[in-house]
């Protein structure tokens, strides 16, 4: 249909005009919508959750390395018979024996 | 009745066609706030026909550092090869060569370190360039003797320090291995492949140590890197090393994986460094802390090989497997996608090829170069996905190629927040680095979406289309020009078909193709649309006007323009029933887009229930939006 019939149709009101699909508005993510309002995500905690419900694993060499949170100041130490628990603070990891 | 039936909501692309927004394909088009814009360019910065960078291949690592106190990206290419350019926007340079030999470099790694010093993996060993130092060594010139492996100084004062490191001679691309004889005497590897000459410039790479550590063995993996505290983390095979930035100290096996395990992602986050590994064609993502013994949570197996690990932008981490990418936090994974467009439930998908630095996140986006073989919405580009609602846009590579283009690894440089990549082409032989961004696009941009509601059957009677500038532009001609053509098809008929010129034939309008094996695409009809693939000719589009000796070997298309060259021989093309409604050719346009819109006729040219609309830009000199398409339609069932 050639442009000129086209207009003459539409001026008659000829030409119907089709509803497009409802589009939705932006929706914000449930993260960002998250970290805009301060809230600490699910992702946040999850580290603690898989700490907490864990056994903390036993390790075979002492510990030298700076540690980043609660957990990782204490260490169960094993070697051979010698049994410690090995404790960071004051810059410095500190144990004692176990039997 | 006729009806009308509007777009003007343009997302992005997917599988499904049920987001909101979301279309079913475009090419070079970026979603803008007036609807879709001819807005994303993959600008060439340097190609292998430039100086110096004759002996380019495909980078493979991108890292960014300082150098002469300047920000810099620096490229290692599949062979070795170094390159930096000042904040990757200025001419690319060789910097560096390492040797071939021992130290393999082939399955490479780059990264800058806590020092701002470069890290290059090679097989066996890790590699130095202390960019800090500033000692590489050009004081005088030599003489060169073509055939001897002698050189001699003019001004010189060579020392036995000197020995063992790289030295590259003025006009030759190769680079030597120097031994110190005398202040002003030494011999290289090799015998010079120049002519005989004096007073030629030459550098000794001083700051560069090829074998500052040693790995123990030759391992011939990617090595992908990161940085977590002081550390350098190195995956090689089933191994991590640490290297301690304070004392250089190198430990090659602080975290072992069993034999058959091989790692292709080693990134840092918040949680601690994700390592990604492949067990009997089996992903699986193991959380490290840099010091434990094992893993510090459970492992999180993906039924697909791991091809990356890449930061996600929030702490958290995208692993990427060959048939899809994961939001992963190292303690628990979710899918991003249901499925790409045009993938197959059966088959790997378009991260297929991805390697470990292929891909990067950039304001919400992950951006990557991927593809398949295939000849349909699959094809190979660099893909833009939305990661919040799963939707693509995908752009040209630089030389318009959608067959045969390889890519490596794409880097977001933080100094100027600029994206680099690297790819190869197969025909024509191209290497090059090029960097994405909002710029008027180059190649055709291409949108296609699907029109008709209802099953009814509708005849195709006219096209509008709205048109705009994009408001970010600020690039204003005196006088614009641009084409917009126009195409339909009915969704009745399939959709992508293939073919290839076979070897006979040297017109430019014309295409031989075998009509009659099995190789090329059967019962291409007049009309049909071509878009070749690859070659000289690609990403240039044109219709069918005249076929003879239809279904023969030696089936000839006539096409309705001139193709600028010689289409090779075995050039793959892309067939597709879209038949041409007509094009406005715009040149010295100065009172801007006609408001009252373009309409185009395309009486009979398609019946059907659904069809296809496409639009094709081209020769823009600002990047124009598509604001609205309307098509108007004979519904049948109304009459």
């Amino acid at each position: 249909m050639d442009e000129k019939t086209y207009k003459e149709k539409e001026a008659k009101g000829e030409v119907e005009i089709t509803e497009q699909e409802k589009v939705a508005p932006d929706d914000v993510s449930d993260r960002e919508k998250k970290a805009l309002e301060g809230e600490i995500s699910i992702e946040e905690l999850e580290p603690l959750y898989h700490l907490l419900r864990r056994l903390k694993k036993t390790v075979n060499t002492v510990p030298t390395n700076t540690p980043h949170s609660l957990l990782e100041q204490l260490v169960f130490y094993e070697s051979g018979t010698t049994y410690r628990l090995y404790v960071y603070f004051d810059d410095t990891w500190r144990f004692c024996s176990l039997t | 009745m006729l009806k009308l039936e509007t777009k003007n909501n343009f997302r992005g692309w997917g599988a499904q066609g049920r987001k909101a927004g979301e279309y079913f394909y475009s090419r070079n088009m970026k979603e803008c706030q007036n609807g879709i814009s001819a807005h994303w360019k993959l600008s060439i910065k340097n190609d292998k026909d430039d100086s110096e960078l004759g002996s380019m291949q495909n980078i493979r690592w991108f890292s960014q550092g300082q150098h002469d106190e300047d920000d810099h990206v620096w490229g290692m290419d599949y062979y070795g090869n170094m390159y930096s350019s000042e904040s990757g926007l200025y001419d690319w340079k060789l910097m560096y060569k390492t040797a071939v030999g021992s130290f393999e470099p082939h399955y490479n790694g780059l990264i800058t370190d806590q020092k701002k010093r470069l890290l290059y993996m090679q097989s066996r060993y890790i590699g130095l360039y202390d960019t800090n130092a500033l000692t590489n060594y050009d004081t005088g010139t030599i003489s060169v003797t073509n055939g001897s492996n002698t050189i001699t100084g003019s001004g010189t004062t060579w020392v036995a320090g000197h020995t063992g490191k790289r030295i590259k001679i003025e006009g030759s691309d190769k680079v030597f291995t120097f031994t110190y004889v005398s202040a002003t005497s030494g011999t290289l590897d090799t015998t010079v492949d120049i002519s005989t000459a004096s007073g030629l410039d030459y550098i000794i790479w001083v700051d560069c140590d090829d074998q500052k550590w040693d790995l123990g063995a030759n391992y011939n993996y990617q090595k992908p890197s990161c940085l977590y505290e002081d550390w350098i983390v190195i995956g090689f095979k089933n191994k991590i090393a640490l290297i301690n930035s304070t004392d250089d100290s190198l430990n090659t096996s602080a975290f072992d994986l069993p034999d058959a395990f091989e790692i292709n992602g080693v990134s840092q986050g918040r949680n601690g460094v994700l390592i990604g590994a492949t067990f009997n064609n089996r992903g699986v993502a193991i959380l490290w802390d840099t010091f434990s013994d094992r893993a510090i949570a459970p492992w999180l197996w993906f039924n697909e090989p791991i091809r990356a690990v890449i930061e996600a932008g929030d702490g958290n981490w995208i692993v990427i497997t060959t048939k899809r990418p994961y939001y992963c936090t190292g303690y628990s994974s979710k899918r991003i996608l249901i499925d790409m467009a045009d993938d197959k439930f059966h088959l790997y998908s378009i991260f297929y090829s991805i390697d470990p630095q292929g891909a990067v996140v950039q304001g919400g986006k992950l951006i990557f170069g991927g593809g398949q073989g295939t000849r349909n919405r699959s094809i190979h580009g660099i893909y833009i996905l939305d990661l919040e609602t799963g939707l693509l846009e995908v752009v040209d590579v630089s030389n318009s190629c959608q067959l045969g283009v390889d890519f490596s690894s794409i880097f977001l440089n933080a100094e100027n927040q600029r994206i680099f990549l690297g790819f190869g082409s197969s025909t024509p032989l191209q290497g090059a680095i090029c960097t994405l961004g909002e710029y008027t696009a180059d190649n055709p941009a291409i949108y296609v979406d699907i029109f008709g509601q209802g099953s009814s059957n509708k005849i195709a009677e006219g096209i509008k289309l709205s048109l705009g500038i994009n408001s970010k532009n600020y690039s204003r001609p005196n006088e614009m020009d641009f084409t917009v053509r126009v195409k339909i098809a009915s969704m009745n008929k399939q959709l992508h078909g293939y073919g290839q010129k076979t070897g006979a034939g040297t017109d430019k309008d014309r295409i031989p193709v075998d009509g009659f094996g099995l190789s090329t695409y059967q019962n291409a009809e007049i009309g049909d649309e071509v878009t070749i693939l690859e070659g000289v000719n690609a990403g240039e589009i044109r219709h069918i006007t005249q076929i003879d000796d239809i279904n023969t070997a030696n089936e000839v298309w006539h096409l309705d323009r001139v193709l600028p060259y010689v289409i090779e021989a075995g050039a793959n093309l892309l067939i597709q029933p879209f038949k041409d409604c007509g094009a406005f050719e715009f040149t010295g346009l100065t009172a801007g887009i006609p408001i009252e819109g373009l309409y185009f006729n395309c009486e009979g040219k398609a019946v059907g229930q659904k069809f296809l609309v496409k639009i094709v830009l081209e020769d823009m000199d600002v990047p124009i939006d598509i604001q609205e398409i309307a098509l108007i339609y004979n519904d049948l069932s109304l009459i």
